[in-house]
Order: C-alpha cells, then sequence, then structure tokens
C-alpha cells in the first residue's frame, strides 16, 4: 500500500478532527431541503468534472484506486467500533474525548469526514470501472452503485427525515406531534385514537397489540410492522400503549416518520439486492496468474 | 452427532467407503432437520427466538455447509471440524438448557423475521468454515484453501449482505428507520465492512495471504460480537435488539 494513500488520507482525517475540535458537531439541520440537494448536485458534479478533466493525476489515481477504497473501509470499521463501544449521548461535554464527538459521533466531523471518503472513493471506482466480462461488469455496478446510493441517499437525506411523537387519547382528536427535542409541531394530518386491543399469552407477555383510528375522517387499523401510510413519504406507527391499564389503556403512543428519502434507499437496497444475488451465483469466479489452483492435498 | 462424528471418521477411510461418509452425515442432517421441526410444530413459532434456538440452527447449518465441502473440494478433514463445530453449540445447548415458551414478542411477528434470521444463520455457518480453510491454508501454505476460502468468503458475504438488507427493510416497517446505529445494527457494519476488506485485498493484493486469513479470523470474531458478544457491552442497554439477549 503506497505511503502517499496514508497521507494524503491522514492529512484529511487531521483536519476534520480539527474542525470538529474548534466548531463542535456537524451541523446537520443546516443541511436540510434544499440546501442537501444543491449540496449533493455540486459535491457529484465536482467529482465527475475532476474524473474527465484531471482523472490522470497522482492524487485522483489514488482516491480513486483500492488502496484507498481498503483504508477508507478500515477507517469506516474505527469510527464503527466508536459506536459500538461508547455508549452515545452522553452528557460529559468537558473532556477532550466530548470535544473529538465521541459519544455523538454519527454527528461528529470526524464520521461524517469517513463517510464522505468512502462515498467518494465509491463514485470515483464506478466512474473508473471498466470490464470485459459482462456478468462481473453487472456485479460490480450493482453492488457499488446500491451502495452509494444508500449511503448517498441516508447522508443527505438525514436532514429532511423528521419524526414526531404523538400521545393521542380515546376520542379526542390529535394534531399536534413531539420532535425528539420535545418541541411541538403541528402535524400534516389530524390523528384519533377510537379503540385498542391488546391479546396475551398464556404468561401474560403481550402477543400482539392494534388500535383502531382515524386519520384525516379515514379509518385505519395501525399495530406494530403494520405503520399506517399517510403519504409517499410519512407513516405513522404504534410505538407505546399505557402497558398497566391493558386493553383498557385511555391512550397509545404514535410517531409519524417523515422521510422523503425513503424510495431513492430502497433503490439502493434493490441495486444491492441483486449485486448480492450474482455474488452468491458467481462466487469469487476468478483464477489468479502464478496461483496453482488444482494442488488439493487431501 | 454419533452419526456426523461416525461420517467424519469414515471420510478419512479408502475411497471405496467413503460413500458411507456422505450417507451418515445425510442422516446426522435428518435428524436435526427433525429436531428442528419438531421444535417449531411443538412451539407453534419458528425456533429462531432465543440463543439456544438460533445455537440449534448454527450446528444445523454447519454440517451442512461441511458436507457440501466435502463433496465440492474433497476436503477430507472438513467433515471433522464441522462436526466439531456443530457438537459444541449442541452440548452447550445441553449443559444450559431453555425453557422453552410460545411467546414471541409483537415485533419479531414479521414474515422477515424467517429468512433474516435463517440467512444469518447460514452465513455464520459458511464463515465458520471459512475461518476452517483459511486457518488449514495459513498452516499448510496452500494457495487452492485459500480459493475455497473466496469461494465461501463471497457466498457468505452475500447471504450477510441479504441479512442485513432484510433487517433494514423490517426495521422500516417496524420501527420508521432502514437504520439507526443501534449496537447490534453497528457490529453487524463492522463485520460486513471486515469481509468487504478481504475481498478487495484479494482482488488488490492477491499475495497478501496472511492478511487475507487474518481477516477471516477477524471477521469470524466480528460475527461473535454482532451474534451475541455486544450484550455483553455497555452499549448494548441502547439496543432495540434485546429479545436476543444472553438467555
Amino acid at each position: 500500500m503506497k505511503f502517499k494513500v496514508f497521507t494524503y488520507i491522514g492529512a484529511y482525517i487531521i483536519v476534520s478532527a480539527i474542525i470538529q475540535l474548534t466548531s463542535g458537531g456537524f451541523p446537520m439541520h443546516a443541511l436540510a431541503f434544499p440546501v442537501n440537494i444543491a449540496a449533493a448536485m455540486v459535491w457529484t458534479g465536482i467529482l465527475y468534472l475532476l474524473h474527465h478533466k484531471r482523472g490522470d493525476t497522482e492524487w485522483m489515481k489514488v482516491l480513486a484506486g483500492g488502496d484507498c477504497s481498503i483504508l477508507a473501509l478500515v477507517l469506516f470499521i474505527v469510527g464503527c467500533l466508536v459506536l459500538g463501544f461508547v455508549p452515545q449521548q452522553s452528557t460529559d461535554t468537558y473532556s477532550l474525548w466530548s470535544r473529538l464527538g465521541v459519544f455523538h459521533f454519527t454527528t461528529s466531523w470526524i464520521f461524517i469526514a469517513i463517510l464522505l471518503l468512502l462515498m467518494t472513493n465509491l463514485t470515483l471506482v464506478v466512474l473508473r470501472h471498466r470490464s470485459t466480462d459482462k456478468w462481473c461488469q453487472y456485479r460490480f455496478l450493482l453492488n457499488h452503485i446500491g451502495l452509494w446510493l444508500v449511503l448517498f441517499a441516508l447522508f443527505f437525506g438525514a436532514p429532511d427525515t423528521h419524526k414526531y411523537r404523538i400521545m393521542a387519547y380515546k376520542n379526542i382528536p390529535e394534531r399536534m406531534g413531539y420532535d425528539v427535542d420535545a418541541q411541538p409541531a403541528l402535524l400534516d394530518f389530524g390523528l384519533t385514537l377510537r379503540s385498542f386491543h391488546v391479546d396475551y399469552y398464556r404468561n401474560g407477555t403481550p402477543s400482539s397489540y392494534k388500535a383502531e383510528v382515524m386519520v384525516n375522517h379515514s379509518p385505519a387499523t395501525i399495530e406494530v410492522n403494520t405503520p399506517y401510510t399517510v403519504s409517499w413519504k410519512e407513516k405513522i406507527y404504534l410505538v407505546g400503549y399505557d402497558v398497566e391499564s391493558g386493553n383498557q389503556s385511555p391512550y397509545c403512543i404514535f410517531e409519524s416518520v417523515v422521510q422523503p428519502w425513503n424510495y431513492l434507499i430502497l433503490l439502493g437496497i434493490v441495486g444491492m439486492a441483486l449485486g448480492a444475488l450474482l455474488l452468491f451465483i458467481h462466487g469469487s469466479n476468478k483464477h489468479r496468474a502464478g496461483e496453482e489452483v488444482n494442488d488439493v492435498v487431501e | 452427532m454419533l452419526l456426523s462424528a461416525v461420517g467424519a471418521a469414515l471420510a478419512w477411510r479408502p475411497r471405496s467407503k467413503r460413500c458411507w461418509s456422505t450417507v451418515l452425515t445425510l442422516g446426522a442432517i435428518a435428524v436435526l432437520v427433525s429436531f428442528v421441526g419438531a421444535l417449531w410444530f411443538s412451539l407453534q413459532r419458528p425456533p429462531l427466538r432465543t440463543m439456544g434456538e438460533t445455537r440449534l440452527w448454527y450446528s444445523l447449518f454447519s454440517i451442512i455447509v461441511g458436507l457440501i465441502i466435502y463433496r465440492h473440494w474433497h476436503f477430507r478433514w472438513i467433515l471433522s471440524f464441522t462436526t466439531v463445530l456443530s457438537a459444541v453449540f449442541c452440548i452447550i445447548n445441553i449443559i444450559h438448557p431453555e425453557l422453552h415458551d410460545r411467546s414471541m414478542m409483537p415485533a419479531l411477528q414479521s414474515a422477515w423475521f424467517v429468512p433474516h434470521v435463517a440467512v444469518y444463520m447460514l452465513a455464520y455457518a459458511i464463515m465458520g468454515c471459512a475461518v476452517i480453510t483459511a486457518v488449514a491454508s495459513l498452516i499448510k501454505q496452500q494457495t487452492a484453501l485459500l480459493h475455497t476460502t473466496d469461494n465461501l468468503i463471497y457466498i457468505g458475504v452475500a447471504l450477510i449482505t441479504f441479512g442485513i438488507l432484510s433487517g433494514a427493510v423490517w426495521a422500516k416497517q417496524a420501527w420508521g428507520d432502514y437504520w439507526s446505529w443501534d449496537p447490534k445494527e453497528t457490529w453487524a457494519a463492522i463485520t460486513w465492512a471486515i469481509y468487504m476488506i478481504y475481498i478487495h485485498i484479494r482482488q488488490t493484493h492477491a499475495s497478501w495471504h496472511k492478511t487475507a486469513c487474518l481477516l477471516v479470523i477477524i471477521g469470524f470474531l466480528g460475527l461473535q460480537m454482532c451474534w451475541y458478544g455486544f450484550s455483553y457491552l455497555s452499549t448494548s442497554q441502547q439496543s432495540v435488539h434485546s429479545y436476543s439477549q444472553i438467555q
């Protein structure tokens, strides 16, 4: 692995750490629509132009190379290890670790830089890819573009994703929801809880529960794994009830999830699933020069 | 286990007697499939909820994958290792018996439950076999073994990808998010990325045999963290996957 790859990417991560230390976490809300669309277009446009105009320069080759892919994946693992080992949402705000964003790592500049590096490498790898084998070409493109779409939509779509908790009492129309910061917001729909039913196993644990509701004067049933679709970008989920009261629960807790980038993520998932299918069917599918493949010794 | 052990032992015999190793291993698979089927029928739910139940699937899939490798690549030693691997998990289940009940929390009652967990257990079994071939490759210094590892990893990665994607779609249906950096999801991403590095290293640095083998072992450790290890960490308190905690 070339030393230059380490140098460039090491410097890039250090810069992201300095930004994190000096300005705090990544301002995700500032990237809400339409800024995220503009940022996404500028970013992909720059990469496309750089690929065509400066594709032969050393640092572009580094960015689009296999070594960069490996290093980006290693950094991604390091970032995930922070999330895997360090409990998030700590109230500690003064330590160096806290200032580096390890307790809110998904919105840390360091983690954002890692994701951006991974996406940049993916973009350039796709743009540079050439293959003579048709199936290898399909497999490569489906896997890489699928992953790119998922990362792209999750990354740029995150600021447009909103969740509102709704506490609905029986037969009282509710139009207010509360976001993650407990700030009230007027909903796009009116929700009225008509009835609630819970079934139990013999040991007393709930086997299923469902709520009969009216959404904008339309009757609907909402239960776990069966949300109600309000529109192409919004669904309502049943998340809780008064466990003590059971069937007599006077209220239910619902959650409205607004995710306009939903279908782009789904498209990426379908692409990755098809790519994985080709990976399953064709396997490693290669015999390297200089390596003897028939030297099986039982 | 007895059938599987005798089958593994017969694999070392002369070629004329080797068909019995396949027959006996198939018998062991039939016994385990019958046991899982009977458990499924008696519980009236898929036996995939508790750690013990998933260990049972792992034992079954390990023997199946071992037999496929044995038949396809003719590695006589693989059946011995997969039998030991399978026996370890069966013995753990015997030493730590669980009280099986029919209850299944509402969030698990989804069409995604069986494919999501089953595909993961099959991937775990394949990656377990990949560790065996990778370690054998390190010891014997044979590139053919690493080619077998390649094939196992590609199939295993495809299954892990299906597992992650089905989990994401299910999570969207149940909780509203495809991905929420839940500790179990995070460990799944770590494991997937480790195997991605393996694939990229095999593509771009074919001579890095030791690194590749080491990655297979590290990836398998990641799978253990994703399966049950994460529940020992303090971060697991934030996990919505509490139903799969150690029992």
